[in-house]
């Protein structure tokens, strides 16, 4: 699964973002632990 | 009674005053100063144009999502004083702080283009803002053929991606209104392919050539001429377009040139991994008016308030400051 693709998952995606800005991001809710952002990275 | 102000009440400041309003006792006082009362979703912006997403699912009170607990000043910043650690504000007054969190992010400057600015609105067109985003709605249902040019000027921009997100949405845009064929599109950039990092910009370059977009690499804006429709680059090379859409060089907010801590871009220095001006150990800068050099996106000051709410509670409680932010946006 790619984030960059051209596909009907990546833009649903983006339109649900906006429920989680303003429901959970904006009011400070926590996503998750930082280091879970960075799994597959290289450092 | 201690003081903790924020300035900016967008996505970077809203989000430290809900959480560090969580974790602090009730002898801080935390305070958000912002210039006005209203929330605009940013990345909506972007969807505006294509009736994805309408005006007003974008533009909210801030006030609606500061939580109980938290002052909210609605005032322009007159000046930032880090030695007397006082914020003078146009309106109300001085406010004196034991901890300043700054969130003011960064806004388009199309007057540091010539001819950008007198342009816009002839033919040139944005969308970074919220009456642009709609003009420029209304400017693409006219538009029934030629060549749209998607232009950054210049590095940094807020939503680095954006732009390209614009050319596939105007690509699909014009399939569905049946005039693919008769519309050109080229995305024209400052920077040597697609976008910055080079996994991201194989992607991006190959659905560009699907779409039958074209990229015009290395091309460092200089100036605009609405009449002739053409933009110039520093390097003489030209490219015309029947549509302009602009992303003007992103700045900081002016107060903060003025007030003597911010680089010649209105962008704060601070250390890229503890988000801290020299010798200010109780100021903390978030988003989008750092000169971090990582991506200006929402998600990035995120992932910098985890690191702002460790330490700012670590400072509080005279504990050590372990955390660090790496700029990752993902």
């Amino acid at each position: 699964m790619s984030l960059l693709k051209d596909t009907e998952l990546n833009h649903m995606a983006k339109l649900m973002f906006k429920w989680a800005y303003f429901n959970l991001l904006l009011k400070g809710a926590w996503l998750g632990p930082p280091d879970l952002m960075m799994e597959g990275k290289v450092r | 009674m201690k003081k903790l102000v924020i300035l900016g009440g967008g996505t970077g400041g809203t989000m430290m005053a809900n959480k560090l309003r969580k974790d602090l006792d009730d002898d801080w006082m935390i305070t958000i100063i912002d210039k006005d009362n209203i929330h605009y979703y940013q990345p909506g912006y972007l969807f505006v144009p294509f009736d994805i997403n309408k005006p007003r699912e974008i533009r909210r009170s801030k006030r609606e999502f500061i939580n109980p607990g938290i002052d909210f000043v609605i005032s322009d910043i007159a000046n930032v004083d880090w030695d007397k650690q006082e914020i003078s504000t146009a309106t109300e007054g001085k406010f004196n702080y034991d901890i300043l969190v700054m969130a003011t992010g960064c806004d388009i400057r199309p007057d540091e283009v010539e001819g950008l600015e007198e342009g816009w609105g002839h033919d040139i067109h944005g969308y970074y803002r919220f009456n642009d985003c709609q003009e420029l709605g209304k400017a693409l249902k006219r538009f029934k053929g030629g060549k749209i040019v998607v232009n950054i000027a210049e590095m940094p921009i807020k939503c680095p991606v954006a732009p390209l997100e614009f050319a596939f949405l105007a690509d699909w845009y014009f399939h569905e209104r049946g005039i693919r064929e008769d519309v050109e599109i080229e995305f024209v950039t400052p920077l040597s392919g697609a976008f910055t990092k080079p996994v991201a910009t194989k992607v991006l370059t190959d659905a560009c050539e699907d779409k039958d977009i074209k990229i015009i690499p290395n091309f460092a804006l200089g100036s605009v001429d609405h009449k002739e429709k053409v933009i110039q680059a520093f390097d003489g090379s030209e490219v015309n377009y029947d549509m302009l859409v602009s992303i003007p060089p992103n700045f900081g907010a002016q107060v903060m040139i003025d007030s003597g801590i911010a680089d010649p871009m209105g962008y704060i220095p601070v250390d890229k991994h503890t988000l801290q001006p020299e010798g200010h150990d109780n100021v903390w800068v978030l988003g989008d008016g750092t000169d971090v050099p990582t991506s200006k996106a929402g998600a990035v000051a995120h992932f910098q308030g985890d690191v702002l709410h460790e330490n700012i509670l670590a400072y509080v409680s005279g504990g050590e400051q372990h955390a660090r932010s790496d700029g990752h946006a993902v």
